[in-house]
């Protein structure tokens, strides 16, 4: 399993699953990083952590240690435009 | 105060209207436009939350405009955001649930913002929605078709510009008029269709943002940008040479301008203080009233308002930062550092700022949404080194710590590796109290630490006036009641009991020991400072000087200061010096003033060069009582210096951390923790010292 930490800087990935249910899980579900959305990893802190990430049009930082609880599908390949992205997202239950 | 041509409001009670939204929203600069300047500002009960209600009247109908702290979502992580949770149930004790909510939504950021805007309009209030800076998301080529927004959510849509005052009118005709909301459409339907493994939060979280995919769908177009003004921007501003180096110029900015551009300022307020002293005390007839005045009462007031240019050289950093983004891009680039104590980026101005001075750096903890970690600041802060402990290191390292290199380096003298050192025990001792105390009192799951790096915009004037008013405001009408009620109670401890009789014996009995001392001595510069200090006890102003130090030590302040003499006996120091420990605690600052006191110099300036050396001679002068053994020595003068650089001995650093976090538990176990801790370093250096150097 990749986890969010593990994407290169640049990249973008898709969001599979958040693991745990504690507060910061639940604070990293309600900015948007849900199952399905994409995720572009900006860049990370001149130390190395936290990450810049960019994910529904806005941007997030997020230590390295919280970006291990992201699971994400293997990388969909680098800068995805995120009309793109919308469009390979599954259908959604109406 | 009013928005708009609106006249004298009815008689009916006013409309309660609540104002909640994302951070970084524009939130506060709407209540602005609408509200003007608060009309009440408090906590809430119980809580140290902020409460901010302005009242307005709009067609004739008073509004009262309550500021919610900024939430992300309607299921609090923090005291912040239960508050605004509670308020909109009607769940605050005494606060009954508002007529209106007004949300507002962030037009560059609709996904996000909707998700809590989901939230509240469920609550079933008549609600409004601002769609705030259109103007920036249309920079980011994102346009938004509000009456296509407000059909789908069913709830009234109204885009502002706030600063401009675009659209205000339109929206506060919009409160009046609104109407309890609709259900939004499909939202019970997608929520009810998640995935059931899921955990509750989760299948709210996916559920709503699936509703929120499908109503921005049509509603927000975007132009494709390849490279938007904020990625231009982050690529330099959080980049690893580019990005620190314009940090450390922005931190030094501010750093400089709380330790430097702010004394003239503060040696204006005092020169101004002593004026109006002076002016006051010429009026009234010499005694104790003029006393409680002059140098209860006024100095009090004095002590507070000298620290109003920190204060407000501070928040104007912190106001301006926070409005163009920066504040967040900081915490960002400095978390790393102090992860490691427990603690997260955001505390990092506040720290650096401590070693201007605490007490904005305590109020710049404000900043910091996670409460923990604003408590851990909030105690950590007095132990940076603050300039008001200078002049103490300045004359001990002057006096008594030998100009001599170090490890044969020319230049690296050892006064300024003794400075240097101080400064490092602070920061050091601060680490290990954070570890310790994350690890005992602070113990619990890991604190989510999941910050929004806000889009970048200009600053405005009028919101960071305003963050720059508040928060003056609120350190004087706040702490600044009891930081002078407490310098009057300080002033009578230090003035009574007055007994004319027994300061004249001790005048007599002084002069008495001079001869005495000077009999016999056979040291030249020894006599020669004994035969100055007699000579002036012959003179009125030594006279007064000697009387006024007599009385001192004759006071309560000064009682105490014999009464723990036992105490201070093993850190190298006799009575006057615990006395000076003691007396110190109105102001780290007075100090040397209250030496210069006890020393019989009366009112010295030990800034200045003549008064320095004054009271370095009669420092230097200075023996154990019916002895020649020297007072000052470098063990005592490093064990001063030590105690100094960690004990809490400052009276307003204590209301402010009293006022800060709502309760004296903290101050009065941050002055326990901490005296404790500075007789122990105290003790060590000295113990450690005088073996080493015989």
């Amino acid at each position: 399993m990749t986890s969010l930490r593990e994407i290169a800087i640049g990249s973008t990935a898709e969001v599979e699953l958040i693991t745990g249910s504690d507060p910061t899980s639940e604070r990293l579900l309600e900015m948007g990083i849900t199952p399905g959305v994409h995720v572009r990893v900006i860049g990370a802190a001149p130390l190395g952590c936290p990450l810049e990430l960019e994910v529904r049009g806005y941007r997030l930082s997020i230590r390295r240690s919280d970006a291990a609880r992201v699971a994400v599908f293997p990388s969909a390949g680098p800068r995805l435009p995120r009309s793109a992205s919308a469009s390979l997202r599954r259908p959604l239950p109406r | 105060m009013n928005v708009t041509a609106a006249g004298a409001a009815d008689a009916s009670p006013p409309l309660t209207v609540a104002l909640l939204g994302n951070p970084n929203t524009g939130k506060s600069s709407l209540f602005t436009a609408l509200a003007g300047i608060p009309t009440r500002v408090g906590n809430y009960p119980g809580v140290t939350v902020e409460e901010k209600v302005g009242r307005f009247v709009h067609a004739g109908r008073s509004i009262d405009l309550i500021d919610l702290p900024g939430t992300y979502s309607l299921a609090p992580k923090s005291p912040d955001e239960k508050v605004a949770v509670d308020l909109l149930r009607g769940r605050l004790a005494g606060m009954p649930a508002p007529d209106r909510i007004v949300i507002v939504v962030d037009a560059t950021n609709l996904e996000r913002n909707l998700y809590l805007a989901s939230q509240a309009i469920e609550i079933g209030l008549p609600t409004i929605i601002a769609l705030t800076l259109g103007d920036a998301a249309a920079d980011r080529g994102i346009e938004v078709d509000a009456p296509e927004l407000s059909r789908r959510l069913g709830c009234e849509v109204v885009p502002v510009v706030a600063p401009r005052r675009q659209g205000i009118a339109r929206l506060a005709d919009a409160i009046l008029a609104a109407l309890p909301p609709r259900q939004p459409e499909g939202l019970a339907t997608t929520l009810a269709a998640v995935d059931p493994a899921q955990s509750p939060a989760a299948r709210e979280a996916i559920g709503r943002y699936a509703w929120i995919e499908q109503v921005v769908e049509g509603v927000v177009r975007r132009r494709p940008v390849v490279r938007t003004i904020d990625d231009r921007i982050d690529a330099v501003v959080t980049h690893r040479v580019w990005g620190t180096l314009l940090f450390a110029l922005t931190m030094l900015a501010v750093f400089t301008s709380i330790f430097w551009l702010a004394a003239p300022l503060m040696e204006g307020i005092s020169a101004g203080v002593d004026t109006v002293a002076e002016v006051v005390g010429g009026l009234l007839p010499e005694g104790a009233l003029r006393s409680l005045i002059v140098d209860g009462v006024i100095a009090g007031a004095g002590s507070v308002v000298v620290f109003v240019p920190q204060i407000a050289l501070l928040f104007f950093w912190i106001a301006l930062l926070e409005g163009c983004g920066y504040l967040s891009r900081a915490a960002f680039l400095m978390d790393r550092l102090l992860v490691g104590v427990g603690l997260s980026g955001k505390s990092f101005i506040p720290l650096l700022s401590s070693f201007a001075c605490a007490i904005p750096g305590i109020m710049a903890a404000r900043t910091i949404e996670n409460p923990r970690d604003r408590l851990l600041t909030i105690l950590l802060a007095p132990l940076m080194s603050c300039s008001a402990r200078l002049p103490v290191y300045f004359l001990m390292c002057g006096a008594f710590v030998p100009n001599v290199p170090v490890a044969g380096i020319p230049w690296l003298r050892l006064p300024a590796v003794v400075l240097a050192s101080l400064y490092a025990l602070g920061v050091v001792v601060a680490a290990l109290a954070a570890l310790v105390l994350t690890r005992t009192v602070f113990r619990g799951p890991p604190q989510p630490f999941v910050m929004e790096l806000p889009g970048w915009r200009w600053p405005q004037v009028r919101i960071v006036l305003e963050r720059v008013r508040e928060a003056t405001w609120s350190f004087l009408s706040g702490a600044g009641t009891t930081i002078l009620a407490m310098s009057v109670v300080l002033w009578a401890l230090s003035h009574y009991p007055r007994n004319e009789a027994a300061v004249e014996a001790e005048v007599a009995s002084e002069r008495a020991n001079l001869r005495a001392r000077l009999d016999g001595e056979a040291d030249a510069a020894t006599v020669a400072d004994l035969s100055a200090a007699l000579d002036a006890l012959d003179t009125p102003e030594g006279l007064d000087a000697a009387r006024r130090g007599a009385a001192q030590r004759l006071s309560f302040l000064g009682i105490s200061g014999r009464f723990i003499e036992p105490v201070v006996r093993p850190l190298g120091w006799d009575w006057r010096l615990g006395c000076a420990a003691i007396a110190s605690f109105p102001a780290r600052e007075v100090v040397l003033g209250t030496l210069g006191v006890i020393y019989n110099l009366g009112d010295v300036d030990a800034g200045s060069e003549e008064g320095g050396t004054a009271l370095v001679r009669r420092l230097r002068a200075a023996t154990w009582d019916g002895s020649r053994r020297k007072v000052f020595t470098l063990p005592v003068a490093l064990s001063i210096m030590v105690f100094f650089a960690l004990c809490a001995q400052c009276a307003s650093t204590l209301v402010v951390i009293w006022r800060e976090t709502g309760s004296w538990v903290w101050p009065v176990a941050s002055f326990t923790a901490m005296t404790a801790l500075a007789w122990l370093g105290a003790f060590v250096t000295y113990q450690l010292g005088t073996f080493l150097l015989g």
